[in-house]
């Protein structure tokens, strides 16, 4: 926990007590009172005086045991000593303020803050190495050319022919094309910072769990309960072999006994199918197909999915008398690693993304995604513009408007708007 | 002469001074207006043409505002035309040669008729200030002359050198003396001095070139006119314009002389030129790959013995320039009647500026026209009539005078210098204009009049105009909606059944001529046109209307006049010192700044809002988080 400003040395004193004084920016072992005194916790104070500190403030912060009740009752404490809670964003917000970020870092900064994935911390650093302005820049270029073009024949009609509209037609379906590529990695950027939605769905009894729990494996350490989920499900994650990391959203970790009715199980297979992107269809393949086995198969038969028939080391009834035969299905054993192995595969194909994806330039975050979409419906009022034969200063105007889109992507307009956005990415207390 | 009634003083009788001077007595402010020549008063001493592309617009608007520059050019024009017809309602302009005697005495006429406005002749040399603030200009010859507010709109004669070859001489403009004090007496007053060029090509006699070896440029068949306040009517005859050409022979000339030209090989001027205007060396120099450019051949009135040879600007010696003329098919025998030559002069950086126009440093001092780094007489004279409007309401205790980006040319062109400064002579271009689709030339009455009737600068019988005018149209408009077309087919299009005259207006193959009969009879002039734009530009103007709201959030959001840049750590060393040097009125103002990142920008946004905020959030200090 980290309290920043000027009082947070006041507060450390209110909060903390340790045998000798806190030493700037090393940890100290000592105990966290409450309001009235009392030991909450053992735990490390750090004092960083400003501006050598994060935000360029006085910091004062508390490394305590993750305990939820521990958390809170030291989140209390400071409260009390005078401190309030931060509003999203506002630790890098001061930072900023004081010099320590400027606009690109604090961005790149949210993206590794969310970056759960290794993948994803590549994309920010690559985005960081300006890749990806270089390939909007690209396209903002021979905007501007045109744009330069039309300016000089309204400025100086004297001098400057009016280009040919058909060559200009050309020109920018040329930067559409490009631009529509850009707006298409941001998906890939998307899929690979936020991980990849797979909701593994299947009737009662068919092995869900324990599929849920052979996939994360070795991955178990980071599983976690990511905020924010519906209450009926849980999303656990773990990384691909290509370094894709998949957010498994699970309905199996609810289970309401006395909810058994089929209506019930369709809705919340509906509801994990709703965020996700590949379906991890698991049956019982020991046993003839059940209707509530079947329906689901139908169900998600035209999206991406990997199917699975668990329980082979039981029996292959329901594997062998599928009907219509399920293609691409597996029939495994959740107990048996090779086959935990061939389904990872399966997804990973099935997800149809890799890590490498992301050397190429990408779109990473929502506001480069938004610039780009309205660079391209600029562009597309362009072209209608053109070809309504309209007179060429009103295809200048989207145009300036289409390349002001693009700007803005590489932070030539910032404004309060984009601040605003940029900031509020930040989760309280990261 | 008695002086101590005087409000305002204008130190200049160009386009600017005269705009200006005029303004201010309107306002019923005493005015005097110093020039150091009366009979040269607006003389144009470059090129004969008013308006064209973007400058045309500022005409509008200048007349619109109750200006002056409209009428003038209106009643002593010799061949005007549209420009950039095909290109765009909010593009096109009108175009004007003058006869420039003609002009010059209209607007020296205008300025007698004038009540409120007194003519000396002086050359000003000295200002003088007290407690921040002007007080009173002093003449060469030792007179003071007290005022209330001053407009400094001094032209090309701020130290002005003429350059010829090695030829160099002390003059504000061909023959004139430059002022040389009053440079001085701005340093003095703390006012930082650039150096700025511009040239004019040479004149040839007009009965020396040979017609039939160029192409002609014909006037509109039809009057034209700039201003909203006469109907239009052809103030003389009509003469044609010509164009002729450059060639591999004129450009050898230009290359085997440059060691002659002051510019390139003696290297006298230090001065920045216009890339808009460049000279026929810089054409040949740094766009050698043209195998040519085109030179305009103008006349400078019914009964002036020259011609201007437009695009032609040039600073090397007389006997280069004749030779060059005579490689110019139909120019082979030209006499040439005066060279052409290059000007250097003293300005001062428009980001001394509010955009009132009154300088930051001394209060009640104005500044306009060439002295702000400007060119063309259009940029000129728009800008002397917001400073004598500014001034003259300095005198009389109002709130200053101010136009938007959003809103005109004149508003646009005034952001542009006074938050980016100029390192060239500035010019207007309508791609400096991001409103532009709103901000245009059939619509300047519609968007500044009713402001120039709060002013008090436009009278009743214009006003009145003007208001059934307004309603002519947008009755008109309405109608179009409502009129049914009754052809299938027009102009080639095909029109659906039951269309109406706003549907095949709305198609971009049918224009006004096309659909005449169906307009109301009441419609007077260029009306049917303004009502076609209107129909045919909805959809854009819609969404400029949108894109000008959402920039009037940051726009709009204002900066204290003392904030304390120095104090944000987060500012660069460099921002720190433009910002403070700029001084910008609005977050808007301050992305304009060249030079500045949106960071720095997006940093000075929080901050003003820390600013304000601050007080009633002392809290806001100390923050804790899990």
């Amino acid at each position: 926990m980290r309290a920043s400003g000027d009082a947070a040395r006041a507060i450390s004193a209110r909060v903390f007590r340790s045998r000798g004084t806190l030493r700037p920016r090393y940890a100290t072992l000592g105990s966290i009172l409450d309001a009235e005194g009392l030991e909450i916790d053992r735990g490390l104070g750090l004092f960083f005086p400003a501006p050598d500190s994060y935000t360029g403030e006085d910091v004062f912060e508390l490394h305590v045991h993750g305990s939820p009740i521990v958390v809170g009752e030291t989140l209390g404490a400071l409260l009390a000593a005078g401190a309030r809670l931060a509003t999203p964003g506002e630790f890098t917000r001061r930072a900023f303020l004081h010099g320590k970020l400027d606009l690109s870092a604090a961005e790149a900064v949210a993206d590794l803050i969310d970056a759960e994935s290794r993948s994803a911390a590549r994309a920010a650093r690559a985005r960081l190495a300006g890749g990806l302005l270089a390939a909007v820049d690209a396209e903002r270029v021979k905007l501007d050319a045109i744009l330069a073009e039309l300016s000089g024949t309204l400025d100086f009609p004297d001098e400057v022919p009016e280009p040919p509209r058909e060559r200009l037609a050309g020109e920018l379906v040329a930067i559409g094309t490009g631009l529509e590529t850009l707006a298409r990695g941001f998906e890939v950027g998307r899929l690979v910072r936020e991980g990849v939605g797979v909701a593994i769905v299947g009737p009662p009894n068919a092995g869900k769990s324990s599929l849920l729990n052979a996939l994360l494996g070795d991955d178990r350490a980071l599983v976690s309960e990511l905020a924010g989920t519906t209450r009926d499900t849980i999303e656990e994650s773990f990384a691909l072999d290509g370094g894709v990391r998949v957010r498994l959203i699970d309905t199996a970790g609810i289970r309401s006994h006395a909810d058994r009715l089929e209506a019930a199980g369709i809705a919340r297979s509906e509801r994990a199918l709703e965020g996700a992107r590949v379906a991890l269809v698991v049956v019982d393949g020991s046993r003839p197909l059940d209707d509530e086995a079947r329906a689901l198969l139908e169900r998600t038969r035209a999206r991406p999915r990997v199917v699975v028939f668990n329980k082979r080391d039981l029996g292959d009834a329901g594997y062998e008398g599928r009907e219509p035969p399920e293609k691409g299905a597996l029939a495994v054993s959740v107990l048996e690693p090779a086959d935990v192995a061939r389904i990872r595969s399966a997804l990973r194909d099935a997800v149809g993304i890799d890590a490498p994806d992301l050397e190429r330039p990408h779109l990473a975050t929502a506001r480069q995604a938004d610039c780009v979409h309205a660079a391209l419906r600029a562009l597309e009022r362009a072209q209608r513009t053109l070809d309504d034969g309209q007179p060429i200063d009103l295809l200048a105007g989207d145009l300036v408007e289409a390349s002001a889109a693009l700007g803005e992507l590489g932070g030539d307009a910032a404004t309060e708007a984009i601040l605003d956005a940029v900031f509020a990415r930040f989760c309280i207390g990261k | 002469m008695i002086f101590d009634r005087t409000g305002v003083v204008v130190v200049g009788g160009g386009h600017a001074g005269v705009e200006a001077a005029l303004a201010s007595a309107r306002l019923g402010v005493e005015t005097v207006l110093v020039t150091g020549e009366p009979a040269k008063i607006c003389t144009l001493p470059c090129n004969p043409s008013v308006g064209g592309s973007a400058k045309g617009q500022l005409v509008r608007e200048i007349d619109a505002l109750g200006g002056e520059m409209g009428l003038l050019i209106d009643a002593t024009s010799v061949h005007v035309r549209w420009l950039n017809e095909s290109k765009g309602p909010a593009v096109r302009a009108l175009r004007a040669q003058a006869d420039k005697p003609a002009y010059a005495r209209a607007a020296r006429a205008h300025l007698e008729a004038q009540p409120g406005v007194t003519i000396v002749r002086g050359m000003v040399d000295g200002l003088v200030a007290s407690g921040g603030a002007i007080r009173a200009v002093r003449t060469e010859d030792g007179r003071s002359i007290p005022a209330r507010a001053v407009v400094l709109a001094t032209g090309t004669f701020l130290g002005g050198k003429t350059f010829r070859g090695d030829e160099v001489r002390a003059e504000g403009r061909f023959g004139e003396a430059p002022a040389v004090g009053l440079s001085g007496a701005l340093a003095r007053l703390g006012f930082p001095l650039g150096r700025l060029k511009t040239g004019t090509p040479p004149r040839i006699d007009k009965t020396t070139v040979d017609p039939a070896r160029m192409a002609v440029q014909a006037p509109s068949d039809v009057p034209l006119a700039f201003s909203y306040r006469r109907s239009p009517a052809f103030a003389g005859p009509q003469l044609p314009c010509w164009i002729t050409v450059t060639s591999a022979r004129t450009h050898a000339l230009v290359r085997a002389n440059l060691h002659r030209s002051p510019l390139y090989g003696l290297d006298l001027i230090r001065g920045i030129g216009p890339r808009y205007c460049p000279s026929i060396e810089d054409k040949v120099v740094k766009f050698a790959h043209n195998p040519s450019h085109q030179i305009f051949i103008e006349p400078e009135g019914w009964d002036e013995p020259t011609l201007y040879v437009g695009g032609f600007s040039t600073s090397l010696p007389a006997d280069v320039q004749l030779e060059m003329l005579h490689t110019l098919p139909g120019l082979e025998e030209c006499a040439m009647l005066r060279a052409g030559y290059a000007v250097e002069y003293d300005f001062v950086q428009p980001t001394e500026l509010r955009h009132s126009l009154e300088t930051r440093r001394i209060e009640n001092l104005f500044h306009c026209g060439q002295l702000n780094g400007t060119s063309g007489y259009e940029e000129a004279a728009a800008q002397g009539l917001l400073a004598g409007i500014n001034a003259a309401r300095r005198v009389r205790g109002e709130r200053p005078f101010l136009l938007e980006r959003t809103d005109s040319y004149v508003g646009t062109m005034i952001d542009d210098l006074v938050t980016k400064g100029v390192d060239e002579p500035y010019r207007m271009l309508t791609s400096r204009a991001e409103h532009r689709v709103l901000l245009r030339h059939d619509n300047a009455d519609l968007r500044l009049t009713p402001r120039g009737r709060e002013l008090g600068l436009i009278d009743d019988r214009a006003w009145e105009a003007f208001v059934a005018r307004r309603e002519r149209l947008e009755r008109a408009i309405s109608g179009a909606e409502a009129t049914r077309v009754t052809e299938e087919q027009i102009a080639g299009a095909r029109l659906a059944k039951g269309s109406t005259l706003a549907d095949a207006l709305r198609r971009p193959e049918i224009g006004t001529a096309d659909v005449a009969s169906y307009f109301p009879s009441s419609l007077e002039n260029d009306e049917p046109e303004r009502i076609a734009i209107e129909i045919k530009l909805a959809g854009y103007v819609r969404r400029q209307r949108l894109a000008v709201e959402r920039a009037a959030r940051v726009e709009l959001e204002e900066i204290p006049d003392d904030f304390g840049y120095e104090t944000i750590a987060a500012l660069s060393r460099e921002a720190r010192e433009k910002l403070g040097r700029h001084r910008p009125r609005t977050i808007g103002a301050a992305a304009r700044i060249p030079g500045l990142t949106p960071a720095d920008v997006a940093i000075v946004s929080l901050f003003v809002h820390r600013h304000r905020t601050r007080r009633e959030d002392e809290r806001g200090r100390e923050g804790a988080c899990a």
